[in-house]
């Protein structure tokens, strides 16, 4: 199982009229022997920079800094292990989408076996 | 100031002979520190920054689809990593700030920012992170020759010239201007690296292993000739040397000409006995040229690369489409595919992390794959039994050494077979099944093995080293390593007999079968085939088109007569002399 939380805190926040400005947040799960190596972090990088969202992911264990989703320098230096737990942070008009997209692909295990 | 003149002996892995000026290419992974400068219009420099970075972004998307086109596409998947990091926003946002905050130039800002991301990266417990801060290093040095304009600046050369370095990556290789390039000499590599195919398909002189401080010290002016048969490399040589290596190079030339347009031509004895030429391949690169020099098959495809330079496992379906590619590539021509030869002693962490004091001796080959690893195992030979349907496929076990290990993997393929017809998805019904003689119990035994397999193939590198009783890699005992002692000679033989008593093919796929000096007695003794890295086929042709079966029967039953390694090689290489002395010439 990779989705180690639902949804434990949904918040919304009231942009302009025009938009729903949202900050949504998940907790998943590392699931792939090699972690959060370069090419999921590469996969991650093509997906998070598709939507028009600010994504970031902090370690549950050792909160500190947060790595960007759309820079692979941040995520590989976030050093997700296996089994590692990870916040993750979506805000922006499509935040909604961008956090379906991003737990799928945790969820997926990286797309790998 | 040129050098004194000077010989190195290196590694030869493309033939022929380069006679010319030097060419150096920069390492592009080597980060230097540039000259600080302090900048007033740091928003012009900013802007300088910036296109800076997508120019190296167009260059790394061109070069991407180069090797893309040349190599394999797993090559070109590298550039993937190295095109996001290039204007990655966490290192722009540090080099902005570098330029901003401290008023660097752009150059000194980029170093900064790059190297100290590569220490936390370098500085990290995960050996595959670690790993990664040569990326880092690798793309900052890229903008960077572009920020200071150098990248173009030694290959726009007029005349052609040798090229040294210490490494040539795949993108390095592909970079370089074709036309302007005479032959490589480069430090670290093997017969089988890209530079090596790339050389050898571009027709170009190669050697490798040249000593590490070499580089440095030559400059344009200083001239070399590489000797891309033996290996040597000259460094300013006299007149003499170099009207002699004029003449040899077009007596070479004129030979290798032939022997490409004997491609086509049947390998077999003057007195009509076939010896089927095969490649020996380390991934499917080689595929093309192995077609080139007219290869009957491939006798051995090598599957460490699958699991090489990566942090996962390959798996059924990414080996799967590799396994149908290289069959459909090779059109119903056999091919032999090893399943995965590793242990302790190299690569992907991923498999296997107990380290042992002797993994030569360890937890190696096929007993790796029966007992931690038989997950591995099973997933190769499941994506092999289902890609067999599409060409002429042969699996082969390496380091085979008692008849149980036989047993186990065919009543495991068995198993496999069983499950795929359950889940109705098309496979192999039969798997031909050989195994490598390469330990002295499996040769021993060979009578025993014989009845089990649909083939055998000697692999003389290791069956050398473990009945010798030798590390390859010691220098003490390398006087040793010789293929032609009696006792492996003897082994051979045996191996060869018993196979021929069962009717099952036997094939020599190591170092000897390319070695023209060896062929004769590899003949004599009766094997149905030699497989070689490809370049070696048109030689081995050449040689085996000019011998005589009962000459070659005469040659192997002396040699089984004599005491040492030196005089049974003399008995085989006189008869090349005889048969074939434009080879010895060479």
């Amino acid at each position: 199982m990779v989705l180690c939380g639902f949804f434990e805190c949904f918040e919304k926040i009231h942009g302009n009229a025009m938009t729903t400005e949202q900050l949504l947040q998940q907790t998943v799960s590392v699931c792939n022997p090699m972690g959060l190596h370069t090419r999921p972090a590469a996969e991650l990088v093509k997906i998070a920079s598709g939507f028009n969202a600010e994504i970031t992911l902090e370690k549950v264990e050792e909160p500190g800094e947060e790595a960007d989703c759309r820079s692979i320098l941040s995520l590989l230096m976030l050093a997700a292990a296996d089994g590692t737990r990870l916040k993750l942070r979506v805000s922006g008009a499509e935040a909604e989408q961008a956090m379906r997209a991003v737990t799928d692909f945790f969820e997926s295990r990286f797309g790998e076996e | 100031m040129t050098l004194a003149s000077q010989t190195i002996q290196a590694i030869a892995v493309s033939p022929g002979i380069a006679i010319g000026r030097v060419m150096r290419v920069r390492p592009y992974n080597r980060l230097l520190e540039p000259e600080l400068q302090k900048i007033d219009d740091v928003e012009a420099e900013v802007r300088r920054y910036r296109a800076a970075v997508e120019a190296t972004r167009a260059e790394l998307t061109a070069l991407q689809e180069q090797v893309r086109s040349k190599l394999n596409s797993s090559d070109a998947d590298i550039f993937e990593a190295h095109l996001l990091l290039v204007d990655d926003r966490t290192l722009t946002a540090q080099v902005e700030k570098n330029i901003r905050d401290k008023h660097f130039n752009a150059e000194y800002a980029l170093f900064k920012a790059g190297e100290s991301f590569a220490r936390v990266l370098g500085g990290m417990q995960d050996e595959y992170l670690r790993e990664r801060a040569a990326d880092i290093r690798d793309v900052a040095a890229r903008i960077m020759g572009v920020l200071t304009n150098t990248v173009s600046g030694e290959i726009g050369l007029d005349d052609r010239r040798i090229i040294i370095a210490s490494t040539l990556s795949p993108s390095e290789t592909a970079q370089l201007d074709r036309r302007k390039v005479l032959g490589f000499a480069v430090e670290t590599g093997s017969a089988t690296s890209h530079t090596a195919i790339l050389a050898r398909s571009m027709q170009l002189p190669a050697v490798v292993g040249i000593p590490p401080e070499l580089p440095e010290k030559l400059s344009a002016d200083d001239k070399l000739i590489i000797d891309g048969y033996t290996g040597k490399l000259i460094i300013n040589p006299d007149a003499r040397t170099e009207e002699a290596y004029r003449l040899r190079a077009q007596a070479a030339g004129e030979l290798y000409s032939a022997l490409e347009r004997e491609n086509t031509l049947r390998s077999e004895t003057t007195d009509g006995f076939v010896v089927q030429l095969a490649a020996n391949l380390d991934s499917p690169d080689g595929i093309d040229e192995a077609k080139r020099n007219g290869a009957g098959g491939i006798g051995l495809f090598r599957t460490e690369y699958l699991f090489m330079n990566r942090g996962d496992l390959p798996g059924e379906e990414e080996q799967f489409e590799i396994y149908k590619q290289l069959l459909v590539a090779c059109d119903e021509q056999p091919v032999v595919v090893r399943t995965l030869d590793v242990g302790g002693d190299k690569f992907n962490t991923n498999i296997y992390r107990a380290s042992e004091q002797n993994p030569f001796l360890g937890l190696r080959g096929i007993r790796l794959c029966l007992h931690e690893r038989r997950d591995i195992l099973e997933t190769q030979l499941r994506a092999l039994l289902r890609a067999g349907v599409y060409g002429n496929l042969r699996v082969m076990l390496p380091m085979v050494s008692s008849i149980r290990e036989v047993i186990d993997v065919k009543s495991l393929i068995g198993n496999l077979q069983r499950k795929l017809e359950q889940e109705q998805r098309e496979f192999l019904s039969h798997l031909p099944l050989g195994v490598m003689i390469e330990t002295p119990a499996a040769a021993i035994l060979a009578e025993r093995f014989a009845p089990l397999v649909d083939f055998f193939s000697i692999g003389t590198n290791d069956l050398v080293q473990y009945t010798m009783a030798i590390d390859r890699g010691n220098d003490r005992v390398a006087y040793l390593y010789r293929p032609s002692h009696p006792a492996i000679l003897e082994l051979i033989r045996h191996t060869v007999e018993a196979a021929r008593a069962h009717n099952i093919f036997v094939s020599v796929c190591g170092q000897v079968a390319s070695d023209p000096a060896m062929v004769p007695l590899l003949v004599g003794f009766g094997v149905h085939e030699l497989s070689m890295p490809p370049a070696s086929i048109g030689v081995v042709r050449r040689v085996i088109r000019n011998l005589a079966m009962h000459e070659a029967e005469t040659v192997a039953r002396e040699a089984l007569r004599c005491s040492n390694a030196s005089d049974a090689l003399a008995i085989s290489e006189a008869l090349l002399r005889r048969s074939s002395p434009e080879i010895v010439n060479i």
